[in-house]
């Protein structure tokens, strides 16, 4: 069954078209990777989905429902979750205080109750407290620096924090911003494996963006590959490998499959 | 000594409510990146919301301060969602002159409405006599320590520990990561709106009881600006730090320097320590250094 249906957006910013009339699916419990050169419009489809851009053509469904039709705020509270590229982190805040954030759309709604901490939201934000305590800050290691300010923490310990702060949403599909960039290759093989610790354990539909070729085929399910804001082709890791478009549009022409392969597994 | 005593506490007194005021002011830049240049305004409103549901409408306070709250509110709900909105992306100085204008608007309707003649506030904080040593300190003075200590006090455990307040955090500190956990930041930039304009009302409320009520009550964005910038504009404890440095300052020159310089010097004299204060301190005592990464 299809968890995100995606079909014929379009979005454009003045003259320049960011994406033209992509559409593809990504399967219930899927990992479902999205890659393509720089400004192929990767990120820009990532943020159409958690409703920061507003496609001006086409639809997005979740289980059914245009989250087109959605304010940006309530497509939180449908299950979308996200990290960013460059983490958008509360950095003065403690990294337990970044990750009760996510939790918030979860908690009773009454004013009184949020103003003064009674009843309800209490009892509400102790449950959240323990399943966030024992769940997220266990499964991404985050035990040591949970007190520490964000901003004071290493790029790639930040990267997790963005992580954890989009699983407290409890979200039922999650959108990864190049989870891996920027990190050295003992940060790389640790957040690899985080993402898909979640992916099994949590049961969440995973949409990737990322650029390192070699990890994507390894760990994806299915791939869809952008250039210029289109969809140049999607399928199986092995589809995509040896896809003469996906080759031309990373490497030009007058290179053989041979040789991307190669390049993958090196 | 005695008067130096005296213009010492009123001092604090005055510089209390600058750090009330400080503070709504901050609040506002720290959620939406507005300089909210009709503070000044917002507080002379909210003094005369206070006159006329009190003194015109001749209510009790309870229901004259709950009319002129909701009066409050509903102001800056209209300036936030008509004014302020259509312009969210627009360069810093577009927001500076809209809300100087609108500082502009709301002086000239309230001489429209009240006249420019000074009134007095209506009288209704119980009196009792304070004196220290033989110095008589008014109880109004008194008042105003009691009243703003004791919001600035709410405002802070707000901002700490409910809900709601470390959301307000969380929208100041990163607009699209609070936006993709859900937060609706429009209606967070709403509120910081509502909580000024209160804090505003209760300013107003106190300084009209201090002095008279007038439009020129409008001034006091000068002073306020000048407490804001010199604790750093993004800082709390910076706010309520320069409120109090200008009050106190204030009142001292206005005491000794006042026949030598004339009245207005007063109005001058906090922009004179904030030229100082920046040349040593460029972000103000407690600001945050802007670090530009190349």
């Amino acid at each position: 069954m299809n968890k995100l249906n995606i079909e014929n957006i379009s979005l454009s910013f003045g003259g320049v078209k960011a994406l033209k009339n992509v559409s593809f699916n990504v399967a219930e419990g899927e990992l479902h990777a999205i890659v393509g050169p720089n400004g192929s419009g990767k990120t820009s489809l990532l943020n159409s989905i958690s409703g920061f851009y507003r496609p001006h053509e086409g639809k997005i469904s979740l289980d059914g429902e245009n989250l087109l039709k959605l304010p940006s705020h309530i497509i939180a509270t449908r299950g979308v979750g996200r990290t960013f590229q460059h983490s958008e982190l509360f950095k003065a805040s403690s990294v337990l205080d970044n990750i009760k954030l996510g939790r918030h759309i979860h908690y009773s709604k009454g004013i009184f109750s949020n103003l003064f901490y009674w009843g309800k939201t209490r009892k509400e934000e102790t449950a959240a407290r323990k399943e966030i305590e024992m769940e997220i800050i266990d499964l991404l290691e985050l035990e040591s620096v949970r007190k520490e300010p964000v901003g004071s923490l290493p790029y790639g310990v930040q990267k997790r924090v963005d992580l954890a702060r989009a699983l407290a949403l409890k979200p039922e599909i999650l959108l990864l911003d190049e989870p891996i960039g920027g990190m050295n290759r003992e940060e790389r093989e640790d957040m690899v494996r985080y993402v898909l610790d979640v992916h099994d354990f949590w049961d969440v539909t995973v949409i990737l963006v990322e650029h390192d070729m070699s990890i994507v085929m390894d760990i994806s399910d299915r791939i869809t590959v952008l250039n210029f804001g289109q969809k140049l082709v999607d399928g199986t890791p092995k589809e995509i490998q040896s896809h003469p478009e996906v080759i031309r549009a990373y490497l030009g022409d007058g290179v053989s499959a041979e040789s991307l392969s190669n390049s993958v597994k090196e | 000594m005695d008067y130096f005593l005296f213009l010492l506490i009123t001092g604090i007194a005055t510089g209390f409510v600058y750090a009330l005021l400080a503070l709504g002011f901050v609040v506002i830049y720290k959620a939406t990146r507005v300089l909210n240049f009709a503070q000044g305004g917002l507080v002379m409103l909210g003094g005369y919301f206070c006159f006329t549901t009190l003194g015109q409408f001749g209510l009790h306070p309870l229901l004259a301060f709950s009319l002129a709250a909701i009066a409050s509110i509903t102001i800056a709900i209209l300036i936030e969602r008509y004014l302020l909105k259509p312009l969210i992306g627009k360069s810093l100085l577009s927001l500076v002159m809209v809300t100087i204008g609108l500082g502009s608007i709301i002086e000239g309707f309230a001489i429209a409405l009240y006249g420019t003649d000074e009134q007095a506030m209506p009288e209704v904080l119980p009196e009792f006599a304070v004196s220290i040593g033989s110095v008589y300190i008014p109880s109004i003075y008194v008042w105003a320590i009691i009243i703003s200590s004791i919001l600035i006090v709410a405002l802070f455990l707000f901002f700490k520990f409910s809900n709601l307040g470390i959301v307000m955090r969380a929208v100041s500190n990163n607009q699209p990561g609070a936006l993709s956990m859900g937060i609706r930041v429009n209606h967070i930039f709403a509120i910081s709106w509502i909580l000024a304009s209160l804090i505003a009302l209760a300013g107003g409320f106190i300084l009209g009881s201090i002095s008279m009520m007038s439009p020129s009550l409008s001034i006091v964005i000068y002073p306020l600006f000048a407490a804001v910038i010199i604790g750093g504009l993004d800082s709390i404890p910076g706010a309520l730090i320069g409120g109090l440095v200008i009050g106190v300052l204030q009142l001292l020159v206005a005491g000794y320097l006042g026949d030598l310089t004339g009245a207005s010097f007063k109005t001058v004299f906090p922009f004179l320590i904030l030229l100082l204060v920046l040349m040593i301190k460029p972000y103000g005592l407690f600001g945050t250094h802007e670090v530009e990464r190349l």
